[in-house]
Formats: structure tokens, C-alpha cells, sequence
């Protein structure tokens, strides 16, 4: 009977095989479209990417000249700001939705006499594109505050120089003075990045940031594959499983086949995938792209070493599909099932520092992300590619894991089972 | 059957699995969870800095890194080797070792009007927001350049002595004019101001387009297995659109709910308005968008399955969830992107209603299309 029910798992498998690795290999193509649009539009090497913001305002005085000079040498970061003359703030929206600018700056009337003056009861209005604060936002702001601290502080030396201008100078002077103190404390402002000097010691002994967020994509993709192979487990009959359980299946039995049976089917179309990805990178030589930015993973481009990724990654697949499997073992409807592998997924990766480093969270849900299942593939994956080979520890504890997740769809279908004969 | 008995029957099927309120409790839980967790020593950045004299202008400095305080945790270092080696062990992002002679540095750069670094800053690598902590760490040295300057141009250029205005007048006249008011004032197009909320929640509104999404798939797949059970049968032909319309709109009202409560969790909420304008019409682009994909999928439901995950990838990265990148054209297909940017964007909502009419006609064409094309295929072979 177990023999029997072992075949008939297995040909449920390949029934749904062919149509899971279609999907599989369609997703893989739009990663690697997304990646790449990724890439091409974060890369900090060749042409840096323009912020294009409107000015909303009077930019013809030669003082906002100045300012705007300004704005534009605010950037020390990737982006060259490119200022545009927009005449009204409509206007501004119209182009801000069309996305022909980034952001746009309201300049109040009387912005500048305010300035001059000393008075700073104007601020200047940013409105930037994006429809909700996230991080970059978050830092950009910061940045442009860092930066309004920086104006303020060399308008305030040119105020209170103006005043002593007028106090102890001939009035005639005045301007002359002014514009000529004003030009220099501008140069010291624009040549602030001279106050620090960085020396990069290099990344010894873990990933690059761009690496960490390569790996994070990876893994959470493995892991939304599951959403594929939901009609393998939905509409499933207790009553077959009762009747195994009749004539001598145990749940454990019932449970270890049908995994191994899901198991095969996942390391099978993970094979494929990682061969056409292998094919398709050699043809492509990315090795040679790849290794400013992505070192450890350039590595595993060269002749055929990517398949060889994909057998060091095998306790971090299994780790994988356990996971799945549990989780379709705790539903039994499509829409619950489904919802459940989002969810739960999205929550472990997101805690494990796939969409975010883990040091960006406190100390207290770092520690909780590295006790995950997903943390710790994250770690067993992370060693693999900074060491370049198998690490046996985590690889251990990973099956361990493996181990534990079954244990429990066990206890579920043992506690199902025993519900429905009661 | 009257359509209120069906809409009654079919809210007391999803919630007759209790497992469907744990699904929709689970994400609110979990951003109630990483709230209370990350009320404090949460940090984008960690800085060790070292400074081995006692100096004014480094405890100034110091004293300016608490307007970071949100997304840089700051730490003094014992020695220069112990900064250096948290950098390359990871314990910390970047150390800043300031020069004994910081002060005498400044006011030389000043007078050689040349700036030259005071501050050592070591990395393991560069990226663009290691980049803008420099920039903090740049403008918080500034203001005392900014000073100097000041007080050798009145020295040196005005030719102005001590003995007209000492140097403690000079000192007062700078901090009567001192700007405490900022120069620039973050908003959004509707007017509002950014809301105060955590980075770390920041991504949560995203994600929970992006579930609401699927919610509208698994309508579909709902749908599918009535349609083939015939619970549909009985009802007429022409009256079934909206019935199944209304039927799948059961299950999004139920996910719509635990959304509110999710976005009110994460402190991310703007407005009743506002909120539940976008949502409805978020609700309903993401329903027809579903049906357009179930109608092109025909009968099979690992094929939607396929194509959903795909659309949630894709509405992850083109969306501004986590980054914004522009696809051009392809942006504006994503029912995701309009909502995002339409909390705070008449224009993106007004936007979002014109993409609802045109799936709508999409769906129109595609449902009357099909059973067309389906007669011509059967006529070919």
C-alpha cells in the first residue's frame, strides 16, 4: 500500500510538472528583466542617473542664481540635480505626474529679500514623487535638511558680515563687499566633501550590500515559487488519507512520501532553472560584468560553477520546500493555503534581511529573523557564496530544521486525522 | 437565490475554516509585532567615531549627530584600532576619527581658502546612502568653517582690529543672526507634510497592495470552482457578470478591512477619505485586473496561479515598495503603482479611476472575444 501510494504521489507530481516548470522558468525571465532594470537604473558606474527637479519661482535674480548653483552642488551622492524652469505649481504637478521631473521646489515671493535680510520665515516647499516615505525618501530628506543647516549657516555669515559692512564701511561698498564674501564662503561650501577622507578597507569576510540584496531576491523568489505549486496541494481529499491511515499508512508515512514526492519535484525544476540561468550566463559572459559589483557571485558564472551553486544550496532548497510544505499543511482551502504562503513568507524574509540588511532592525528582531527558517538559509547561502563551498555546519543545521518543520506536519495531519474519525 | 442570501452565504463560507481570520489577522499582527520591537535602537547605520583629545568642536559635533539619532546610531570608540576593526568586522558601518588638531586645521583651511580633510572615515564599501552620511558628517563640520571664514573675512578683508570689535562681539553678532528655522519644507503634492512614521514600516502599505492583489486572484480561483460545481447554472446568463462580481467582491471587502487595520497599525493611515477613496477604487482595478487574467487563463487554475506570483513579483520591484524604479509605460499597467502614489496625488487617483474604466472595457472586449476565438480554433482543427 505504501508502495502504491508513493507511485501515485509521484505521477500526481509529474501531472502537474510540466505546467510548474513553465511557470517557474517564466518567472525566472521577468527576475532577471527586473534585476536588470534594477541594475541599470542603481549603478553607480558609467553615466550617474539625473534627479530632474522644477523650480516653481523667480530664478532670474542673481542671488537664487546663486542658490540654485547651490542646489545643484548639493549632490555629492548619485544624482546630478538639473534644475528646470517650471512657471506654475500646476504645471509642476502636471509634469511631476507625467514623470518628466523627479520632484519640484516651490519658491516663495520674497524668498530671497527674506534671505538677505536675515529673516528666514519662507521655507521652500519640496514635494517629491513618491507616493509614500521609504527609506531613500527618509535619506533624502535627511540629506536635503543636512543641507539647509549648510546653507543657513553661510547665509548667516554673510548676514552678520553685512551688518559689519554697514556699520564700519563706506554704503558704497556695500554690495561689492557682500557678492564678494558670498562667492567665497560658497566655494568653501561647495568644496565641503574636502573636510573628510574615506578609505575603503574592502568586504574580507561577508557579502557587498549589492550582493546581500542579489541573495535576498534570490531566496525570496525560491520561496514564491511555492505559490506555483499550490494546485498540487489544494483540493486535497482527507478521506484518501483516512484510508491509508486504515489500512497501515501512519501519518508519519503518509507525510514523508508525499514530501519527498514535493521535494523531487522542487530540486528537479530548481536544476533546470539554474542549468538554463548557467547556459545563458556563459553566453552571455557575465562573469566579467558581474565581478565589480557582485564578486562572490561572479565566481560561480565561470564554466559551469553555477550548477555547482545549486548542489551547495541543496540543505537550503529542502530547508525551502519543508517550509512550503508545512504551510500547506496547515490549510486545506485555496484562498487560506495561498494567502498563508504569502503572508508567512513575506514575514520571515522581511525580518530575515532580504528586502532590508538585518542591522537596520533592533537588536530584538535581528535575533528573532536569525532563528527563522529563512534566516538561517540566509546565512547557509551567505557562507556558501563568501567561502565558495559547502559549509557543513549550517548545511547540518539546516536539515536539522528540515527535520523539525516535518515533525510538525506530522503532528497536523496526526491531529487532522484524529478530528475526522472522531 | 436573491443575491443578498448569496453574499451572506458566501462571507459565512470563507470564515466557516477559522485558519481564513488567522490569514487575515497574520500580517497585522506581524506589523503590531515589528512596531512595539523596533520603538528604539533601530538604525539604518552604525558609526563608531574617535576623538583622542577632549575638544569643543567634536562635542559640538556630536552633540549635531542627534538630529540622525533616527537612522544612525552613533558610539564612541575606545581607540582608532578598535573603530577600524568594528568597520571591518562588521559591528559598525563606518568609523569617523577626527584629528587631534581639528581646530588649528580649520582656521589654516580658512586663511589658505583651501579646504583639507579633518576627518578620517573608514568603510568596507561606498554606496549611495554611506554616501549621505558623509554629507551629514560634512555639513556638521561646516557651520564651524562657515564661522571662520566669517571672522577672517572681517579681519583680513575688512581690515577690521580687535580693538573695534573684539573677537566675543563677533561671536554674538554671528548667533543673533543664526537661522534656527529650516530652508527647505519636505510635502506632497496634495499639501500634506510626510508623516511621521518608522523606515522600517515604511514598506508596509506596498506589501499589503500587493496581498490585497492577490485577495482579487484567489476571487478568480473561488470563482472557478463554483463556476465548475454549477452553482452559477440557475442563475441567467446575462445577470451572471454581476453576480460574480458581486460574489468575488465578498472576499475583498473582508480583505479590504483587515488592510485598514493593518496600514492604521503600521501608523502609515492619512485620512478616512483619502484612505478609503483609494482603496475602493484600488479594490476594484486589482478585481478586474483578475478577471482579465482568469478569462485569458481559460479554465486552468495553476496557470492563474503562475500568473499571480509573477504580477506580485513584478508589482514588488515596479511599485514603490521597497525601491522606484521607472519602467515608463509599464509603471502605469500596475494597479499597485497608481494606488502608492495616489494617497498623496489627486492626479494618480484620478489616474487609477481611468485605469479602472479602460480594464473595464478591457475585460468587455476580452470576454466577449474569447468564446470567438475559441469557435474559429475548433472550426481550424
Amino acid at each position: 500500500m505504501k508502495k502504491r501510494y508513493f507511485h501515485g504521489s509521484m505521477r500526481r507530481i509529474w501531472h502537474f510538472f510540466p505546467a510548474i516548470l513553465m511557470a517557474s522558468i517564466i518567472m525566472t525571465g521577468v527576475i532577471l528583466i527586473l534585476s536588470l532594470l534594477y541594475y541599470y537604473s542603481t549603478s553607480p558606474s558609467g553615466k550617474e542617473q539625473k534627479m530632474v527637479i522644477g523650480i516653481v519661482g523667480q530664478a532670474s535674480d542673481t542671488y537664487l542664481g546663486y542658490g540654485i548653483d547651490f542646489l545643484q552642488d548639493i549632490d555629492s551622492t548619485k544624482y546630478i540635480f538639473e534644475m528646470k524652469q517650471v512657471k506654475t505649481e500646476e504645471e509642476a504637478k502636471v509634469l511631476l505626474f507625467q514623470d518628466k521631473i523627479d520632484a519640484y521646489a516651490v519658491i516663495p515671493e520674497g524668498w530671497m529679500d527674506s534671505v538677505v535680510e536675515g529673516y528666514n520665515d519662507k521655507p521652500i516647499r519640496y514635494v517629491y514623487a513618491e507616493g509614500q516615505k521609504g527609506l531613500t525618501s527618509i535619506m533624502v530628506e535627511k540629506g536635503i535638511d543636512s543641507a539647509s543647516v549648510l546653507f543657513t549657516d553661510s547665509q548667516t555669515a554673510v548676514v552678520a558680515a553685512q551688518e559689519i559692512i554697514r556699520e564700519h564701511k563706506d554704503h558704497k561698498d556695500l554690495d561689492k563687499l557682500r557678492d564678494k564674501y558670498n562667492i567665497r564662503i560658497l566655494a568653501l561650501a561647495e568644496s565641503r566633501d574636502d573636510l573628510s577622507h574615506l578609505n575603503l578597507m574592502g568586504v574580507s569576510n561577508g557579502l557587498t550590500a549589492m550582493e546581500g540584496v542579489a541573495l535576498g531576491v534570490l531566496l525570496f523568489a525560491v520561496l514564491l515559487t511555492g505559490l506555483n505549486n499550490s494546485p498540487l496541494f489544494t483540493g486535497r481529499n482527507i478521506a484518501l488519507n483516512r484510508l491509508l491511515k486504515a489500512r497501515g499508512v501512519s501519518p508519519l508515512q503518509q507525510v514523508g512520501m508525499e514530501f519527498i514526492s514535493y521535494l523531487i519535484l522542487v530540486l528537479l525544476y530548481l536544476f533546470l532553472i539554474f542549468g538554463v540561468l548557467d547556459v545563458l550566463g556563459q553566453m552571455a559572459k557575465i562573469s566579467g560584468k558581474l565581478v565589480t559589483l557582485f564578486p562572490h557571485f561572479a565566481g560561480f558564472f565561470d564554466g559551469g560553477n553555477l550548477l555547482l551553486l545549486y548542489f551547495e544550496l541543496i540543505p537550503v532548497w529542502m530547508l525551502f520546500a519543508g517550509l512550503q510544505f508545512l504551510l500547506y499543511e496547515m490549510t486545506s482551502g485555496v484562498v487560506s493555503s495561498i494567502l498563508l504562503q504569502f503572508s508567512v513568507v513575506s514575514g520571515m524574509c522581511y525580518l530575515s534581511g532580504y528586502f532590508y540588511p538585518k542591522s537596520f532592525f533592533p537588536q530584538a528582531l535581528q535575533a528573532l529573523g536569525s532563528i527563522l527558517p529563512t534566516g538561517l538559509a540566509y546565512q547557509t547561502s551567505q557562507s556558501v557564496l563568501v567561502t565558495g563551498g559547502l559549509n557543513l555546519g549550517y548545511s547540518l543545521l539546516a536539515l536539522l530544521y528540515l527535520c523539525l518543520l516535518l515533525i510538525l506536519a506530522v503532528l497536523l495531519r496526526w491531529n487532522r486525522l484524529r478530528r475526522e474519525t472522531t | 437565490m436573491r443575491l443578498k442570501s448569496a453574499l451572506y452565504l458566501q462571507n459565512k463560507r470563507l470564515f466557516h475554516k477559522w485558519t481564513f481570520l488567522v490569514v487575515l489577522l497574520i500580517l497585522p499582527l506581524f506589523i503590531w509585532m515589528i512596531r512595539g520591537l523596533s520603538k528604539d535602537s533601530a538604525s539604518v547605520f552604525r558609526v563608531d567615531y574617535y576623538s583622542s583629545q577632549d575638544i569643543a568642536l567634536v562635542k559640538s559635533i556630536v552633540k549635531g549627530f542627534d538630529e540622525y539619532k533616527d537612522i544612525i546610531v552613533f558610539r564612541r570608540a575606545d581607540s582608532q584600532e578598535q573603530a577600524k576593526l568594528d568597520v571591518k568586522s562588521g559591528r559598525c558601518d563606518a568609523a569617523w576619527i577626527f584629528a587631534d588638531d581639528i581646530e588649528d586645521k580649520v582656521k589654516a583651511m580658512v586663511e589658505d581658502r583651501q579646504l583639507d580633510s579633518v576627518v578620517e572615515i573608514y568603510q568596507r564599501e561606498d554606496g549611495l546612502l554611506l554616501r549621505l552620511t558623509r554629507e551629514f558628517l560634512n555639513d556638521s563640520v561646516f557651520p564651524r568653517v562657515a564661522y571662520e571664514s566669517y571672522v577672517d573675512f572681517v579681519r583680513h578683508d575688512l581690515k577690521i582690529s580687535e580693538k573695534k570689535i573684539s573677537d566675543q562681539e563677533l561671536s554674538n553678532l554671528f548667533d543673533e543672526y543664526h537661522f534656527d528655522d529650516k530652508m527647505f519644507e519636505m510635502g506632497y503634492v496634495d499639501g500634506g507634510k510626510g508623516e511621521d512614521s518608522n523606515y522600517l514600516l515604511a514598506p508596509i502599505r506596498g506589501i499589503m497592495a500587493v496581498w490585497l492583489t492577490i485577495c482579487s486572484f484567489l476571487a478568480q480561483i473561488y470563482y472557478m470552482q463554483d463556476e465548475k460545481k454549477g452553482l452559477y447554472n440557475l442563475i441567467p446568463l446575462r445577470q451572471r457578470p454581476a453576480w460574480a462580481a458581486a460574489l468575488q467582491s465578498v472576499l475583498m471587502v473582508d480583505c479590504s478591512i483587515a488592510f485598514l487595520v493593518a496600514i492604521g497599525i503600521a501608523g502609515v493611515f492619512t485620512n478616512w477619505r483619502t484612505e478609503l477613496i483609494c482603496l475602493i477604487l484600488y479594490a476594484i482595478a486589482s478585481l478586474i485586473l483578475a478577471n482579465v487574467v482568469r478569462i485569458l487563463c481559460g479554465s486552468h487554475v495553476d496557470v492563474l496561479c503562475a500568473s499571480m506570483a509573477m504580477i506580485v513579483i513584478i508589482m514588488l520591484v515596479l511599485s514603490p515598495v521597497f525601491i522606484s524604479i521607472n519602467a515608463g509605460v509599464v509603471n502605469r499597467l500596475l494597479p499597485s503603482n497608481l494606488y502608492l502614489r495616489g494617497i498623496h496625488s489627486p492626479l494618480y487617483r484620478w489616474n487609477l479611476l481611468q485605469y479602472c474604466g479602460v480594464m473595464l472595457l478591457v475585460l468587455v472586449v476580452v470576454s466577449g472575444l474569447k468564446p470567438v476565438l475559441l469557435r474559429l480554433y475548433k472550426k481550424a482543427l
